[in-house]
């Protein structure tokens, strides 16, 4: 399969999985071009490639979120510095889907990105060492992991009218 | 795992998931479905994390942004611009012959670069080898710092045991005087080897009978070993240190590390009085003679 067939097959999926994890469009949009240029790059020889794709595309995730934390550092060291815009008032229905947005995101904040990663990779069909290997764990602990990011997240809603339970 | 064995233990929180998605071998999966089918507390948590996955595909798809166009043939663009440059790196640690290496170094760097490695390299290979160690035994015994024993030891006279000789500053060279061993009733000259948080102490028995005590506080920060002999010796931890006993006619060698936050090391032997040797991190090597003729079996 050539990788103009993989992108068409595989990008929109991994953006999804990539907005969810991240909750930043261009920085989705980013980390799944930067993954899809490594598979060209460097294929993998000995990994499924969607699964490759997506462990490539978290691992950028997770040194941009590093950069990132040390951006936002310096920012609050300088607050006059931090660019802002004007917040534009919403109609109803947009707003309560923002609510709902809203609420799901800092229940999904609140999981570390290894938790948000197994959560969202099971989401997507990987199967337990897939996720393993995109997370740099043992098979045997992802159902850990996953029981515990689902507990987390129920219990983050749990005051919301959003409920996993 | 299950948290206990049978049917009747509850499933953690893994094997949950595990046991949905029917990753366990066949027993495991029988002996969990036997035990969810009758614990009321199981069934709901497996119902639990059910709804939980089941109720996932709405929640997420709030968060869901429609692909911007533009970015997705920015993309592609860049990935058809992408040239192949090699296959993707293994990391380190997944590369088996590398793990393999880094083993084989961790294992000889501790075995001959620490006394306490070189002590229990030399007792391993002196135990496997005996009393008459081959030529490549004794070879590795001498980079290991370890004298072989020699072969016969000249009876010391039974009706007049030397007294202990009171420690001094040995003037003899270390290698001369162990080559050529010390008179019966007496030792070698002990060296002293400072490491970094450690110094060992190579104390050669030559006594007909009884026992050594080294004493210093804290018995489990030091290491003791026979390293050479064996025969009958024995070495005793005590709430105050460490006493080594030797049945009659015994040669052994002994290897004792202690930590150099000791100020002193005191050795009595048999009923002789207590000999103090102080111990310094600074000073690289000293020697001392030591009498280990005990007065009492």
């Amino acid at each position: 399969m050539n990788v103009t067939e993989l992108f068409n097959e595989h990008y929109d999926a991994l953006f999804r999985y990539l907005v969810r994890l991240t909750g930043d469009s261009d920085l989705a949009a980013d980390a799944a071009q930067e993954a899809f240029v490594r598979l060209v790059e460097r294929p993998p020889a000995d990994r499924h490639p969607r699964a490759w794709l997506f462990a490539v595309a978290t691992n950028v995730v997770r040194d941009s979120a590093r950069a990132r934390t040390r951006w936002f550092k310096l920012l609050s060291a300088s607050p006059d510095r931090a660019p802002m815009g004007d917040v534009q008032p919403l109609p109803d229905a947009a707003a309560e889907s923002a609510e709902r947005k809203k609420a799901v995101r800092t229940a999904l904040d609140r999981l570390s990105l290894k938790e948000r990663t197994v959560l969202l990779m099971r989401e997507e069909g990987f199967a337990h060492h897939e996720i393993a290997a995109a997370v740099g764990t043992t098979t045997g602990s992802v159902g850990t992991m996953l029981a515990r990011a689902l507990n987390k997240l129920a219990a983050e809603l749990a005051p919301t009218s959003e409920s996993l339970r | 795992m299950i948290s206990d064995s049978g049917p009747r233990s509850h499933l953690e929180d893994g094997d949950l998931v595990r046991y949905m998605d029917r990753l366990m071998d066949r027993d495991e999966h029988r002996l969990a479905r036997i035990h969810v089918s009758g614990c009321p507390a199981c069934t709901s948590r497996v119902q639990g994390v059910e709804n939980g996955l089941a109720a996932l595909p709405s929640l997420l798809s709030a968060l869901d942004e429609p692909v911007s166009v533009g970015r997705r043939d920015q993309a592609l663009a860049a990935v058809r611009r992408a040239r192949y440059r090699g296959p993707a790196a293994t990391p380190f640690l997944q590369r088996p012959m590398l793990q393999a290496a880094a083993i084989v170094a961790l294992l000889l760097t501790v075995a001959f670069g620490t006394p306490p490695g070189r002590a229990w390299v030399g007792g391993a290979i002196v135990a496997l080898s005996g009393d008459q160690p081959g030529p490549f035994a004794r070879r590795v015994l001498g980079v290991l710092g370890h004298e072989e024993p020699p072969v016969a030891v000249a009876p010391a006279p039974a009706a007049a045991p030397p007294a202990a000789k009171p420690a001094e500053r040995p003037t003899l060279p270390r290698p001369q005087a162990q080559r050529q061993g010390p008179a019966p009733g007496t030792s070698a000259p002990v060296p002293f080897d400072p490491g970094s948080n450690y110094v060992l102490v190579q104390v050669r028995s030559r006594q007909r009978a009884g026992g050594i005590i080294f004493t210093f506080r804290d018995t489990e920060q030091a290491v003791a070993q026979v390293v050479a002999g064996r025969r009958s010796e024995s070495l005793e931890p005590t709430p105050d240190g460490l006493r080594v006993r030797n049945a009659s006619s015994s040669r052994a060698d002994y290897a004792i590390t202690v930590p150099t936050r000791y100020r002193f090391l005191r050795v009595r032997i048999g009923d002789e009085p207590e000999l103090r040797i102080p111990i310094s991190r600074a000073q690289h090597e000293g020697m001392w003679n030591i009498g280990l003729q005990a007065s009492s079996p």
